[in-house]
């Protein structure tokens, strides 16, 4: 895995990307902007994001992680943790989210799935965009 | 074409499990494709960049697959749309991940 020392590493779940994509989340641009944050995406976000938008803006999807230089890492790469998100409560897809943040060393997944804001994993915080960027003072 | 030579190989139960879903994510054509490009790799090239490469390459197979199959939800409200990709989410674990939960976290 390419090594992003002194980064912070963050996971945005797919519902933030289409808001933005949709143009009803400017807000993840203060993210975009900051150097000192690596992005993490794995393919089950990339695909529900795709399944969620038309086909032109999907075509853009592709354009924001290049230009933003979001790190993609197959799922499967993290099969290992599977089990132990399953033993935590997580369901399905979840699972697969879970163990990609904790598998990329991920300290934040930012959501608004209000199942994933209840979870309580010690392993990352679950932060909505509006928390996130307050905690980081970058609202 | 250089000459061939068969050889019988035994492998972890986990790792040929592993390799059936490179296989499945259409990296490599077949097992053999795949022990034939590892062991070339492993001689030639360094591991990162390889890693990276395949990355790039089942990030790229991903957008041509799922491209052109999803739906406006510009008109959704915040609630609405979660609902939504957890609909999405629900379907992408029955069509391909509970398949690999069951063969890698076992």
């Amino acid at each position: 895995m390419v090594q992003e020392i002194g980064k912070l590493r963050i996971v945005l779940d797919s519902n933030e990307y289409i808001r933005f994509l949709n143009e009803q989340n400017p807000l993840l641009n203060k993210i975009f902007s900051k150097k000192d944050i690596s992005i993490y995406i794995t393919d089950i976000i990339v695909s529900e994001v795709l399944r969620n938008l038309e086909t032109y803006l999907g075509k853009n999807f592709y354009g924001i992680i290049e230009k933003n230089k979001i790190l993609f890492y197959p799922s499967s790469s993290y099969y290992h943790l599977f089990k132990k998100y399953k033993n935590q409560g997580f369901k399905k897809g979840d699972i697969i989210i879970a163990s990609f943040c904790n598998g990329t060393g991920a300290k934040y997944l930012i959501t608004e799935n209000r199942h994933f804001l209840k979870s309580k994993t010690q392993d990352f915080q679950i932060l909505n965009l509006e928390e996130f960027l307050k905690k980081f003072k970058l609202i | 074409m250089s000459e061939i030579q068969r050889i019988n190989i035994t492998l972890p139960k986990k790792l040929i499990e592993r390799s059936k879903v490179l296989i499945d994510e259409g990296l490599y054509g077949n097992f053999s494709e795949l022990i034939r490009e590892s062991l070339k790799n492993e001689i030639l090239l360094d591991s990162s960049l390889i890693e990276d490469k395949k990355n790039k390459i089942i990030l790229n197979r991903l957008f041509e697959e799922e491209i052109g199959k999803g739906e406006d939800t510009s008109n959704l409200t915040r609630d609405e749309l979660i609902k939504n990709i957890r609909k999405t989410r629900d379907k992408l674990w029955e069509e391909k991940y509970k398949r690999w939960f069951k063969r890698l976290a076992s």
